[in-house]
């Protein structure tokens, strides 16, 4: 077992700005013990007709490389560098992450889901770590023409441990989404709170399918959360909810993308976080409206709640655009519990501190009520409730 | 893992990474090409060039030495251009904006000044500078509204008049050059690049190196200026840098209203400006600083614009960016008092060969400070505009509030629209407000305005006109007509 230190370079805004601002990129610094791993269970596949297939390196490449759009064209439009990095197959923390993981990869496991399928019931994949482990897992799902899905991919750490457990948990996601098809991916993040977990996801939506995602991050020291959606089918839709609580001196640090490449595409990115004590985030949400994309709509709201004066919010909504005929908005909304709000509840015998947890319980339980699965919901409750200090 | 050679691996701020490979760089676009089938006769008009004196090209000390010697500057300005211009060779081009790759400051003849000193009458302004001043219609300005002109024609400010009522209450408007050994010296030391520190980035470095012209304004505590100040330049020699620096210092409880107008003849030659200004707010004290830029669209133009307001103040930008082949133009404030301001109204309409970078950054540093952003960006034929900005609070800045609209209108599918704004908030007492737009025209619109007899051509362009509103209203009435015969201007390729 040996233990080195890694330096990534990830989630790249997809157009520079100011370098003093901080989020034209993260520098992910972290442990790596090699020789250690988490465990890896799998919930809810026998009873579907999706199938699981262990990929080598070779092979996994060789899929990356089929489904992915290739070679992005490169833009220099918003500076003098490509503003899209060259990947095979796009993700939110681009390629510096994938330089890292071919050093680091062992198996990839990948799901199919067979045409005209429906699996309403979610497949439920949780890897747990222990203290001290590091972990990488690369995941492909491959959803075809009309079926529809549900993944939930679990980051956690043993409740017993969790207060004082670190390591590093990373994971890449890539899905490639076959006409009118439906899947919807969600990923929980419930690590010891000195984990760092590097969480990159890369989605190719075909014409008329529908790529839903959702995120959930109340754990960890440090997380860094990459999501890239290539809108490249006509018709297609991108749907994204995602909650953050972020407390102590963590940091969140997401980069989400979506290019709008086909006509009469849809997105939708909604993110709703809290920062308490000294926390740090960074959301960097782009939407790319490429030339073709006639008749698309993308639309982008943060709303982040503030609760304590040490905190340090970074948002940058991006909206780039080389189309006319189309309709994009962004809002961002950052600032503390409002004062009518809390002098309402006051009136009802609420105080202050009470107030706080139900506005948080109010706005995560929001995104955390979407996932369909009893057992998952009731763990993320049981953390955001230890988190917020509630008996 | 295949095909991950990575060409963008740029982001994290460090110094390494100010740094870019130009192998990837793109910008080699034939200017001249650029500028054709461009009806810009009535704000494009070139006069000889001779008789005029020149530097070499290129920059080194002993250039600035020259201008130094030429400008009889002060000791302490001549040593602040040779740390600039050390600073300027030191420092890197920026990594994110607009290509600039086309400037070869080699070539930039960086200073040209046309042969006659300051003019106290308008009669005695030679000839040729008076027919291209009357062709941009300053006279008729002086006489209807304003108080006094400071026209600079090339680097050197040529004609300079403050009317006598304007002087009696006190306020001092004058030449940069004038002020730095004049009466106000010891203000201007004390004041100089202090906002904008040559350190800031290269082309900071290089104003600070070669500035030359550009106006002092000084507002003495309660006077209220009801009547605008008016700055109008304009660059002409052929690869002539401009590198004007405005000072202005509105103390307290006064209240001044200053505009800046630029045109510029088109050449096919790159040309650049590079301009400073630093505006000082004291407390309860307020300023307005219009800009119409219509610089030709062969013309570099990164300016720098700063304020630095106190406690009360308030500071209102009115910005219409319309000229130059590239721009890069944010306008900082600087919200130090308590209870200080800040509205920031802008519009930038990018044509074919253009690439305007354009916004603003708003810095909260005092209790109860707030700032109010509202920009407007179109693109047309090919043109890229990119709005820019950042919201910063800082932990001190309670109570702060701040709200960002921007919105763009893309007029075809060729041109290309950017929204980048960053919010940056350390503290839990502040509220923040960000909405951002980018569509096009209606058809519903267009058709409504058919349906009453008016052309397809002609709707588009009321509906354009009409989005740049709430930007003309902000700006005096012979300003707004102007801003509204561009926006005609740029609009008649479509009828």
């Amino acid at each position: 077992m040996s233990r080195e230190q890694n330096e990534v370079i990830v989630n790249h805004l997809p157009s520079l700005t100011w370098n003093r601002l901080g989020v034209n990129a993260a520098k992910a610094v972290f442990d790596w013990n090699d020789g250690t791993e988490g465990k890896v269970s799998v919930r809810g596949l026998q009873s579907s007709e999706i199938t699981e297939e262990k990929l080598d390196s070779a092979a996994a490449d060789a899929w990356i490389k089929q489904y992915g759009s290739g070679i992005v064209r490169e833009s220099y439009v918003a500076g003098k560098y490509a503003i899209y990095q060259k990947q095979a197959f796009a993700t939110g923390m681009g390629a510096g992450f994938d330089e890292w993981t071919a050093a680091h990869r062992g198996e990839t496991t990948l799901y199919t889901v067979p045409a005209g399928a429906k699996e309403t019931a979610p497949v439920v994949i949780t890897r747990t770590m222990q203290e001290n482990v590091s972990d990488y897992r690369e995941a492909l799902i491959h959803v075809r023409a009309g079926a529809e899905a549900a993944f939930i991919l679990i980051d956690e750490t043993p409740e017993e441990i969790c207060e004082t457990a670190g390591g590093t948990a990373a994971l890449s996601t890539r899905v490639y989404l076959e006409e009118g098809s439906v899947l919807h991916l969600m990923k929980v993040n419930l690590l010891g709170r000195n984990y760092v977990q590097l969480d990159d996801t890369g989605a190719y939506v075909s014409d008329r399918a529908h790529f839903d995602f959702l995120q959930m991050e109340l754990g960890g020291a440090k997380t860094y959360a990459g999501l890239y959606v290539d809108q490249a089918g006509r018709k297609s839709k991108f749907t994204c909810n995602t909650g953050y609580y972020t407390d102590a001196d963590h940091l969140t640090d997401l980069n989400y993308v979506t290019a709008q490449r086909a006509k009469k595409t849809v997105s939708e990115i909604l993110v709703k976080g809290v920062l308490a004590d000294h926390a740090q985030k960074v959301f960097r949400g782009t939407i790319d409206f490429r030339n073709g994309s006639a008749g698309s709509v993308g639309n982008e709201r943060e709303d982040v709640l503030l609760l304590d004066q040490d905190v340090i919010n970074k948002t940058t909504p991006v909206i780039l655009c080389e189309e006319e005929d189309v309709d994009g908005e962004h809002g961002a909304t950052i600032g503390r519990l409002d004062e009518d709000m809390l002098f309402y509840l006051g009136t009802r015998g609420i105080s202050e501190e009470e107030a706080e947890r139900i506005m948080v319980r109010g706005r995560l339980n929001s995104i955390a009520r979407e996932i369909p699965d009893e057992e998952v919901r009731i763990k993320l409750h049981c953390r955001l409730e230890k988190a917020l200090g509630a008996e | 893992m295949a095909e991950n050679n990575n060409t963008a691996s740029v982001g994290v701020p460090s110094e390494e990474e100010r740094h870019f490979d130009p192998a990837i760089d793109t910008s080699n676009e034939d200017l001249t090409a650029l500028l054709e089938g461009t009806d810009r006769e009535m704000y494009d008009f070139i006069d000889d060039e001779t008789d005029f004196y020149k530097v070499d090209e290129g920059l080194t000390p002993d250039i600035v030495d020259l201008i130094s010697r030429e400008k009889h500057d002060p000791e302490w300005m001549h040593e602040f251009r040779l740390q600039s211009l050390k600073q300027y060779n030191e420092s890197a081009v920026p990594n994110w904006g607009p290509p600039i790759d086309g400037l070869n400051m080699d070539k930039i003849v960086t200073y040209v000044r046309p042969n006659t000193d300051m003019k106290a009458k308008w009669e005695d302004v030679p000839e040729e500078i008076k027919s291209a001043f009357d062709k941009l219609g300053i006279p008729k300005a002086e006489h209807e509204y304003l108080a006094g002109v400071g026209a600079q024609y090339d680097s050197e400010l040529v004609y300079h008049n403050v009317k006598d009522f304007v002087a009696m209450q006190g306020v001092v408007y004058t030449d940069m050059e004038s002020a730095l050994t004049g009466e106000y010296a010891d203000m201007v030391k004390e004041y100089f690049m202090k906002l904008v520190p040559p350190t800031d980035h290269k082309f900071a470095a290089l104003h600070g190196a070669v500035w030359s012209g550009g106006s002092f304004v000084y507002v003495p505590k309660g006077v209220k200026l009801d009547i605008p100040l008016q700055s109008y330049f304009r660059l002409n020699a052929k690869g002539a840098g401009q590198f004007e620096h405005t000072l202005i210092i509105v103390d307290e409880g006064a209240d001044l209203h200053f505009i800046e107008g630029c045109s510029a003849p088109k050449w096919n030659v790159a040309n650049l400006h590079a301009g400073c200004v630093e505006l000082y707010v004291k407390k309860n004290a307020r300023l307005r600083y219009s800009t119409i830029e219509n610089w030709s669209k062969n013309m570099y133009n990164l300016n720098t614009k700063r304020t630095l307001v106190e406690e009360g103040g308030r500071m209102e930008w009115v910005s219409g960016s319309f000229g130059s082949h590239v721009s890069y133009l944010y306008p900082t404030t600087i919200l130090k008092g308590d209870h200080s301001q800040c509205d920031y109204t802008g519009i930038t309409f990018a044509g074919k060969g253009q690439n305007l970078d354009t916004g603003c950054r708003m810095v909260h540093l005092g209790e109860n400070t707030s700032s109010l952003v509202e920009t407007k960006s179109l693109s047309k034929d090919g043109g890229i505009g990119t709005f820019r900005s950042a919201i910063e609070i800082r932990p001190s800045a309670k109570h702060a509030k701040a709200s960002v609209d921007c919105q763009s209108l893309m007029l075809d599918n060729i041109s290309r629209s950017d929204t980048i704004p960053e919010m940056d908030v350390r503290t839990s007492d502040a509220d923040i407000g960000h909405e951002a737009k980018i569509g096009r025209i209606s058809d519903e619109a267009v058709f409504y305005l058919m349906s009453r007899g008016i052309s397809e051509n002609e709707a588009r362009a009321m509906i354009v006109s009409g989005f740049a509103n709430p930007i003309s209203k902000e700006l005096p009435l012979e300003y707004a007509a102007e801003m509204n015969n561009l926006i005609k201007l740029e609009m008649e390729g479509n009828m």
